[in-house]
């Protein structure tokens, strides 16, 4: 009966969503010819192989999407005034996992002169990627709202937005060891539910073209009270950067976080300094260091909202890390692009991280060292090549953590791209 | 010149660059008066909020003294109507033999003409290809192909 009872709801659910569906294109139509379309897909195809005896692996990717906008006042290339309707969707292929994911349903809103003032009203609600100041504690996207109110001196930002209406499949918001399994079970469709927000204060360029940036984040983990492995946390950034001298930036980040149960503050910090060549020597010369603590006396270990990885072949996660980075980026020509970068990795607390062929007894803290060499061809606006090569060196013996016999690893990636 | 010209006689017209644009615009109007064109028609173009095909072709031929090359698959009477983004940028790519993309040679549509333009750094902004030009936009637009001309990047 109960199956009866489900299915006759979603067969009236599917009616509903099919008229509503109807009525909204009858509806739409006119007012769709009032406003300007832009449409396009995306086939990507790429293969990545570990150049040891096991196979490459290959996946591929069709993106579509679609934007409208109406202009409500000012020049139709940078109006003043607008609203825009963003849509993308994805059909994902690997060897062992397909899905389709709507990636972005976004409606925007710009509104100039607030008040009589220079100021500049933004707003979008619906599902669109959200980046934190430092990008190191979320860079996902969330079914939400934001608002964004700037002036020449002063900009303010709030946006929030939940995660559990995102496919299981796809979110990056992982931060406990049970939104890890739940990636597993195949029976959850959709991920996690955490209610997100961000908050933030910036003076751009308030004093010798130097931004500063103040930013709360917070997250609440939606299970049951009762649950275990719940992880409610919030996040503090205080972020400054401009220009040195010309040519010549500089960003330092600093995060803060706090845990619920946590009396223990656990940080991340980047600061990084670059220098570019300008129009006539299209290159770019950086130098980064990162770090994120890690259980010590003084830290806890550093958890962000969305688990992403250090390194290419390394993948650890953004926690109990130091990282040192070297990078040079060259256009030679208007169609290439080719970079590198060096990366030395460290542990950032006296615990060793969870790796394979990891010495427990071991006194240094060197991780190990990447090498990555990256080219980008785009011949033409609608068809683009990337290889990727990368190495991972590990620190072995009495000069890292890793016992003697752990071999170098190396990791070759080819992409392929059409727009449509 | 010309092009630098016409960029700077585009942009809006904000009280702070008045003064240059006004500059500007004398120079495009000496600089088309040179080559004994119509200064009228660029200062009619400058308030059109909507250019038709006639007047795409029209500013091509006086401001770069190349006999503009519509597609053939613009009929006659489509001459007054108005011109999007997209058709305006396959009139330049033809007009000025601009390489194209893969589809732009496959299938010769606008909204490919106007992409590979954007890609060159040509159109600026969110791009939308069936939209309408402005004369400012259609002047902007030209500016630029022209400096990328005498820059020999094209």
């Amino acid at each position: 009966m109960a199956t009866i009872r489900v299915s006759k709801r979603n067969g009236w659910v599917r009616v509903v969503a099919a008229l509503s569906g109807a009525l909204t294109i009858v509806l739409g139509l006119p007012v769709l010819h009032a406003v300007d379309t832009s449409w396009g897909l995306a086939l990507d195809g790429n293969a990545v192989t570990a150049l040891e005896d096991a196979p490459p692996e290959a996946g591929g990717a069709v993106t579509g999407w679609l934007r409208s906008r109406v202009v409500l006042s000012g020049d139709p290339v940078a109006p003043r005034r607008f609203l825009d309707l963003a849509l993308q969707g994805r059909f994902q292929y690997t060897s062992d996992l397909q899905f389709l994911d709507l990636e972005t349903l976004r409606l925007r809103g710009q509104w100039d002169a607030i008040a009589g003032t220079d100021g500049v009203l933004r707003t979008q609600t619906g599902r669109f990627r959200v980046v934190d100041r430092s990008s190191a504690v979320l860079d996902h996207p969330l079914d939400g709202a934001g608002v964004d109110l700037s002036w020449r001196s002063l900009r303010v930002s709030a946006t929030a937005g939940y995660s559990g209406w995102l496919l299981n499949a796809v979110s990056r918001v992982r931060m406990t060891d049970q939104d890890v399994l739940d990636q597993q079970n195949e029976d959850l469709h959709f991920a996690p539910g955490r209610i997100i927000g961000i908050a933030r204060i910036s003076l751009p360029e308030f004093m010798r073209r130097q931004t500063f940036d103040l930013e709360l984040t917070g997250q609440r983990d939606l299970r049951d009270a009762a649950a275990a492995d719940r992880l409610d946390t919030g996040y503090l950034t205080i972020a400054l950067t401009g220009p040195v001298v010309p040519r010549v930036y500089y960003d330092v980040v600093v995060t803060a976080m706090a845990a619920a149960d946590e009396m223990t503050p656990a940080a991340h910090a980047r600061g990084s300094f670059w220098i570019t060549g300008g129009a006539a020597v299209p290159m770019r010369v950086s130098a980064s260091v990162g770090w994120a603590s890690g259980r010590s006396a003084v830290t806890a270990p550093f958890v962000p909202i969305t688990r992403d990885a250090v390194g290419s072949i390394l993948l650890l996660p953004v926690q109990n890390v130091v990282q040192g980075q070297l990078a040079l980026s060259v256009r030679p020509a208007s169609f290439l692009q080719v970079s590198t970068d060096a990366t030395v990795f460290l542990i950032g607390s006296s615990r060793l991280p969870d790796l394979a062929g990891v010495n427990p007894a071991a006194e240094s803290g060197l991780i190990g060292a990447e090498l990555t060499g990256r080219m980008a061809i785009r011949p033409t606006s609608d068809l683009g090549v990337g290889v990727t090569a990368a190495s991972f060196f590990p620190a072995t013996g009495s000069w890292g953590i890793f016992n003697e016999g752990v071999t170098n690893q190396a990791r070759l990636g080819v992409e392929v791209s059409l727009g449509l | 010149m010309i092009g630098f010209a016409i960029l700077a006689a585009s942009t809006k017209l904000t009280r702070r660059y008045l003064a240059v644009v006004l500059c500007a615009l004398l120079s495009v109007m000496v600089a088309v008066e040179a080559h004994g064109q119509s200064p009228e028609l660029i200062d009619a173009l400058l308030e059109t909020d909507y250019m038709t095909h006639r007047d795409a072709a029209a500013l091509i031929a006086v401001v770069s003294a190349v006999p503009a090359r519509p597609s053939s698959r613009i009929r006659d009477d489509a001459a007054d109507q108005p011109i999007t983004v997209g058709q305006y940028s396959r009139l330049l790519m033809r007009t000025f033999n601009i390489p194209g993309g893969v589809l732009f040679r496959l299938t010769g549509l606008p909204r490919y003409a106007a992409r590979d333009l954007a890609f060159r750094g040509i159109i600026q902004g969110d791009l939308y290809p069936g939209a309408s030009v402005s004369g400012q936009h259609a002047l902007r637009i030209l500016g630029r192909v022209l400096e990328l001309r005498e820059r020999g990047a094209l």
